[in-house]
């Protein structure tokens, strides 16, 4: 099945300090200077147009759920509040089972590597959810 | 190891404190999908999840993912985490409380490796994770 989206993609992302504030008490992270990114905040970086829109189409293509698989950061510098980032965003699709592999790399404006992270997105098909949920 | 003992690596086999995280309630969730931007509904709404069969939403997997940093940072604070991964192997229902607990499989003074595990109410993991850490010293600016 295609994938019906920009298989590449780059978007300018942000780490909004307000944000970034809000992700890191609701994910129980502590910072008492009050500088720093939880390295997991990138995860919200997937909600963009773009990468979010690509997720629900896949999902409606093939009359599925999403379900978290699997997610991974690495980093080689950390991420700053209120600093800008070029998201080089790289998607695949694998069929058996339906999955949605979304690869992500983080570089400055000036196109020095920050890091990476990759998410597993299970594609359930709503109709063995309900099998399953019926059984 | 004690947390203030920053100067010398962790040995094979540690184990980290266990930590104790939730229960977490429909409005930590809701919270949770507001500022993460992950408002797939099968966390928030339970008539989705009876439809599933589970007895409640499940927490959003990247919520326990997260909560591995501060344990990692309360046990070396000396030490800068480099990868953090995980795969989500059983969903942790709203309203159960979970344990995060760790062990060290890798040391060396350059690098450390942790095995991570979140249980929520079964005895089976909920999230295997695993984090790569090494001295603040070989941080990279």
């Amino acid at each position: 099945m295609a994938l019906d989206v920009p298989a590449t993609e780059t978007l300018r992302v942000s780490v909004d300090a307000a944000r970034a504030e809000d992700f890191a008490r609701e994910t129980g992270f502590v910072d008492p200077a009050g500088d720093s990114v939880p390295i997991s905040y990138p995860a919200v970086w997937l909600s963009a147009p773009p990468v979010h829109g690509a997720i629900m189409r896949a999902c409606s293509a093939s009359d599925s759920v999403p379900v978290h698989e699997s997610q991974s950061f690495s980093y080689e510098a950390p991420l700053l509040r209120g600093a800008e980032y070029e998201l080089h965003v790289s998607m695949r699709r694998e069929e058996t089972p339906p999955r949605l592999h979304v690869e992500c790399s983080i570089a400055t404006l000036e196109g020095a590597p920050v890091g990476q992270f990759e998410t597993v997105i299970r594609l359930v098909p709503r109709a063995s959810l309900s099998a399953e949920a019926s059984s | 190891m004690s947390a203030g003992d920053a100067t010398t690596p962790p040995a094979v086999g540690d184990r980290l404190p266990a930590a104790e995280i939730g229960p977490f309630d429909a409005q930590a969730l809701q919270r949770y999908a507001k500022v993460s931007g992950d408002d797939n509904p099968l966390h928030l709404d339970d008539r989705l999840a009876a439809s599933i069969s589970l007895a409640a939403p499940p927490v959003h997997g990247m919520k326990l993912l997260a909560a591995f940093e501060p344990l990692l940072k309360a046990w070396r604070g000396d030490l800068v985490i480099r990868r953090l991964g995980g795969t989500f192997v059983q969903p942790v229902l709203r309203g159960e409380k979970i344990t995060l607990t760790g062990r060290v499989l890798r040391s060396s003074p350059e690098e450390v490796f942790v095995r991570l595990y979140a249980h929520g109410a079964s005895r089976a993991p909920a999230l295997i994770a695993e984090a790569t850490l090494r001295p603040s010293s070989c941080r990279i600016p």
